[in-house]
């Protein structure tokens, strides 16, 4: 077992905002079990700010830690300063990851993000910070690539 | 690598299949540390022997748990480990049938008869010789409690989760092992969760090996990656009471449920029930 700051601990033993908003504005999904890991993102907005954030997440305590971190730092925010919450940020929040936890931090972004956008893309609007691509779709659906540390 | 079947034993007919006329040795674990199963060695030896290669069993997760006897085994060589039955870690021995040489993995020394280098370990030696003469010496009442315990905690596991599997044979199986796939949810943070309550198991998901992969024993048995991610070894000791089971029984069905409450499978098999 990996050893964990006591911030993952934290929130991984008392994880926020844990469940599923049934009538979403946005919803991201990311990861896959072949992985370990899956993370499902649901954000409610009003006044372009998110006004709720939920999540779901199947994965290791790190996962459920960044998931947790994540719905924190993006909850009350405006979308374009929740766009600005990178793996960093998550990372250094939680006092650091074991290296080969740090793709986590990864899904936790990509699935606010992915949220973020399915909102935008709903609405027609364009949210600064968020590509219209979706940069973080690239490799999530190659089976295993987001495995690798 | 021979294939098994779905509970992790050794397939006979493919193993037939598989030797050449140019195989030289065959090597197969007597038992599965992972998921427990305790092959047929001396069926798979009658077929090795047949073809004229070596045949070397793996036995140190069986060797001071069951009677591991090479003669009865029939095998050429065997490997044991002292630290499995409370001997010194760091302390194992190759027994070799008389007559057969090997070419040693390293060079530069003469002790074991040239066969490996380095000055031995007294004490671990002394330590593992008598580790294995009260292991021989207890067995049977070994045996007795701990497939009792074991028993016990699988009954109670398989009888209180849903959604839960045996993974191996439910009664050809090392007695202190006890190793399931919970699903819907990933082992490392039932791990975490566990350590917290003072309980000790390990698991072959993805995220608790270093290499992030799924373990290849569970595959190789046919099971899911998915299912694979929440698996669960749990091994007793000769210190574990009833008391103890009792314990993990009660503490581990609320775990599950606290991540499975978590997980978006779950939320997924829920959904698709009512549905």
């Amino acid at each position: 077992m990996p050893v964990y700051s006591d911030k993952v601990m934290d929130h991984f033993t008392n994880p926020r905002n844990v469940g599923e908003i049934k009538d979403a504005d946005g919803v991201g999904e990311v990861g896959n079990p072949v992985c370990g890991d899956m993370m499902t993102f649901y954000i409610k907005v009003k006044d372009n700010k998110l006004e709720d954030v939920k999540f779901k997440t199947f994965g290791c305590g790190a996962a459920i830690a960044v998931s947790s971190i994540t719905s924190e730092l993006a909850k009350g925010k405006t979308l374009e300063e929740a766009a600005k919450i990178t793996p960093n940020v998550v990372a250094d929040e939680l006092g650091g990851l074991p290296k080969n936890k740090f793709h986590c931090s990864n899904l936790g972004w990509k699935a606010l993000r992915k949220a973020i956008r399915a909102y935008a893309t709903k609405k027609g609007i364009t949210v600064q910070g968020l590509d219209e691509k979706g940069e973080e779709e690239d490799d999530e659906h190659e089976e295993g690539s987001t495995c690798s540390a | 690598m021979v294939p098994v079947d779905k509970e992790g034993f050794i397939q006979l007919r493919e193993l037939e299949k598989l030797i050449r006329k140019d195989t030289i040795l065959v090597s197969i674990m007597h038992a599965n540390g992972e998921v427990g199963t305790i092959q047929n060695i001396s069926e798979i030896a009658k077929v090795v022997k047949n073809s004229g290669a070596i045949f070397h069993t793996d036995a140190i997760a069986s060797t001071g748990a069951i009677p591991v006897n090479v003669k009865e085994l029939g095998v050429d060589a065997l490997s044991i480990a002292g630290n499995q039955f409370y001997g010194p870690k760091g302390s194992g021995a190759l027994w070799l049938r008389s007559g057969l040489r090997l070419i040693p993995l390293m060079d530069g020394g003469i002790q074991e008869g040239g066969r490996r280098p380095g000055t031995e370990d007294i004490a671990a030696i002394v330590g593992m010789g008598k580790a294995a003469e009260l292991a021989t010496k207890n067995m049977k009442e070994r045996i007795e409690k701990l497939s009792g315990l074991r028993d016990a905690l699988i009954k109670g596991i398989l009888g209180k989760i849903d959604h839960v599997v045996l993974t191996g044979n439910s009664s050809q199986r090392i007695p202190h092992h006890a190793s399931f796939c919970v699903e819907f949810i990933e082992g490392e943070s039932m791990l975490m969760m566990l350590n917290l309550n003072g309980i000790a198991v390990s698991s072959g998901s993805a995220c608790t090996s270093k290499a992030l992969k799924a373990s290849h024993v569970l595959l190789a048995m046919g099971i899911s990656h998915e299912l694979a991610q929440g698996s669960l070894l749990c091994t007793i000791s000769l210190d574990t009471t009833e008391n103890d089971i009792d314990y993990v029984v009660e503490t581990f069905p609320p775990i599950v449920d606290r991540l499975r409450q978590m997980s978006p499978l779950y939320a997924k098999y829920i959904k698709e029930k009512k549905g």
